[in-house]
């Protein structure tokens, strides 16, 4: 019984509290709902952390596991629902502010999705994941919807969602036909110590094309940054760091620990995965450089970051397993506070314009030297978080001996560091706007991005914690689970 | 093979008897009631079936259907539980897969009361 208490469960359960209290609770009595969101969303991350380590209910022990991965990533979901509550209750909703509770209650379901997705071990499983994920968030970019900017990349979502869960689809029922499962291990074991055949190859590679779509790789990227700028910011946030994590982890499930974790299969698909992360980090990065738009801007930077991830996915080990499960925490860790900022940057300009970045430094000393060592981590220079995320993607690269990647990556990297000194250079050499806003930051965003900062250095210098996590998502099936099969 | 299709042509023959039935013995034995234009129309329901594509109506009939296609679903749920219920009592996890079609219903119903307080059944609010 007590097996029913997982983080899927209740996440579902206070989704429909909160939905349910905003529909029965009379208007003008419900000013509590966000603050009760927050407390709900911190206390499910502690419980999640608490007992990850718990097997799902039997019942489903067919379709989800509980091992390292899992372990590892269902807190950095709730990690991220947590961030994301914490500022949509501070999104500017205009005249849609009847319907926060729902707008808050969302995210909510749609990380039960992404915590299911982390734990699944069938095909059928990852779907309704997927769907749940997804559905939610067509929902909540559009959601908006008296500004057009919103609804257009709710509709470009939708339509873009709807191509990948096809391609997806199509290919879990091609697996179907060739392999007789949908189950992993039944996969591997049907398939193993034989040459791949075309209808499994075609399989494959229908859902790489569904999952390259969640995570914006090249050529499959053009849907980000357009629904990036026009989804609101919490929104936004959610959508480059949490689903952009969970393709990733359902790559890394499928092709490095799962259903396609066979030489037959990598023989084919390791040149492809390298080639689509050389082609990715190249146009993230050559792209970024003329945005004007902060959060345009992150989408590109997204993209090149889901391109490093996909050359340390290409090296089909487990150091290159490793490398991305520490770069998407790495990720998270700075770019998380940028896009705090960013939602205060609109609520005092209006729009997230890099040029109100302009002179920063002299108004607000303290966000602005938060944000820069955030950027420069990004930008993987040393000694902060994102140099040694990166330096562990070029050495899991050299070890593997792929050294196009290596050689297109360490380029990139440079070229990167160039776009990411746009903002830095606007804060600390441009001048001062002549008008200045009547509205200030908020003293809270100083702190959060100065600790933001501090983590990046402490981090940086200290990659310990970080390191044990990584050792722990390569640990397999966690000790007393009911695995059976 | 030709054989097996002679349930179709059945089946063909009744949706015929049916559909010409019904209407014959409307013309047959059928009261000439007052006609008028809009009775005469495809549909009786106030909507004119030829005009503009593109004419608006009210979002309550999409948020219906909506909710219509819901419960659809539930129902359709419901089959492949009911007809494996049995298997799943065998080995002992009736309760279980019991208590998860509950969850489930409870689930869709909180979906009813949520749209229920929202006021879509009311069909004068406008809005």
């Amino acid at each position: 019984m007590i097996r029913w208490f997982c983080p899927e469960v209740l996440l579902v359960l206070t989704g429909v509290t909160l939905i349910l209290a905003d529909a029965l609770i009379p208007p003008g009595k419900k000013e509590w709902l966000p603050r009760l969101s927050i407390l709900l969303g911190i206390a499910l991350f502690i419980f999640t952390i608490w007992q990850s380590g718990q097997p799902m209910p039997e019942v489903w022990a067919n379709l989800f596991v509980t091992d390292g991965l899992s372990l590892v990533f269902k807190p950095f979901f709730v990690l991220c629902l947590v961030g994301v509550t914490l500022i949509s209750v501070r999104y500017p909703m205009g005249r849609e502010e009847v319907v926060r509770t729902e707008f808050l209650a969302l995210p909510f379901f749609s990380t039960a999705g992404l915590c299911l997705l982390a734990s699944a071990r069938d095909f059928l499983a990852i779907f309704v994941a997927l769907e749940l994920v997804a559905i939610s968030l067509y929902l909540l970019a559009a959601f908006h919807r008296s500004r057009a900017a919103s609804l257009e990349a709710g509709m470009k979502l939708l339509v873009m969602g709807g191509l990948s869960t096809g391609f997806l689809v199509m290919g879990i029922a091609w697996l179907y036909a060739t392999a007789g499962s949908t189950e992993f291990s039944r996969i591997i074991l049907e398939q193993a110590g034989r040459p791949a055949s075309p209808a499994l190859l075609f399989a494959v590679g229908l859902i790489l094309t569904g999952l390259a779509f969640k995570i914006a790789a090249v050529p499959f990227h053009a849907w980000a940054p357009d629904v990036y700028e026009g989804a609101p910011t919490p929104i936004t946030a959610f959508l480059a760091i949490a689903s952009k994590a969970a393709g990733f982890v359902l790559l890394l499930r499928i092709f490095c620990l799962g259903a396609f974790a066979l030489d037959s299969v990598g023989w084919v698909f390791r040149p492809i995965l390298l080639t689509m992360g050389i082609a990715t980090v190249t146009l993230g990065t050559l792209a970024a450089l003329p945005q004007r738009n902060l959060k345009r801007y992150l989408a590109y930077s997204g993209i090149a970051h889901a391109g490093y991830m996909l050359l340390a996915l290409g090296t089909w080990g487990e150091s290159g397993m490793g490398t991305v499960a520490g770069y998407l925490w790495a990720y998270l860790l700075a770019t998380f506070p940028v896009f705090i900022f960013v939602q205060e940057l609109e609520r005092v300009h209006g729009n997230a314009d890099m040029r109100h970045l302009d002179g920063l430094a002299q108004r607000d000393p303290g966000p602005a030297l938060g944000l820069t060592l955030c950027f420069l981590s990004m930008a993987g220079l040393p000694p902060l978080l994102g140099f040694s995320a990166k330096l562990s993607v070029f050495t899991a690269l050299w070890s593997a001996g792929e050294i196009p990647g290596l050689v297109v990556g360490v380029i990139m990297a440079v070229v990167g560091l160039g776009f990411y000194l746009v903002p830095i250079r606007a804060m600390y050499w441009e001048r001062e706007p002549d008008v200045v806003p009547a509205q200030r930051f908020p003293s809270f965003l100083v702190w959060i991005l100065l600790l933001a900062g501090a983590a990046q250095l402490i981090l940086g210098f200290q990659p310990r914690p970080l390191v044990r996590l990584v050792e722990k998502s390569l640990a397999p099936m966690v000790s007393g689970n009911l695995q059976g099969k | 093979m030709i054989r097996e299709f002679v349930p179709v042509l059945f089946s063909l023959g009744m949706a015929l008897a049916i559909a010409l039935g019904g209407i014959g013995l409307g013309i047959v034995i059928g009261k000439v009631g007052r006609r008028n234009r809009g009775k005469d129309m495809a549909y009786e329901c106030g909507k004119d079936p030829i005009g503009s594509p593109s004419a608006r109506f009210s979002v309550k009939f999409y948020l219906v259907a909506m909710i219509f296609i819901l419960f659809d679903i539930e129902v359709i749920f419901m089959y492949p539980w009911a007809v494996s219920l049995m298997g799943f009592k065998q080995s002992g996890m009736g309760w279980q897969v019991f208590g998860l079609m509950l969850a489930f219903v409870l689930l869709v119903e909180v979906g009813h009361l949520y749209a229920y307080q929202k006021g879509v059944f009311d069909w004068n609010k406008r809005g």
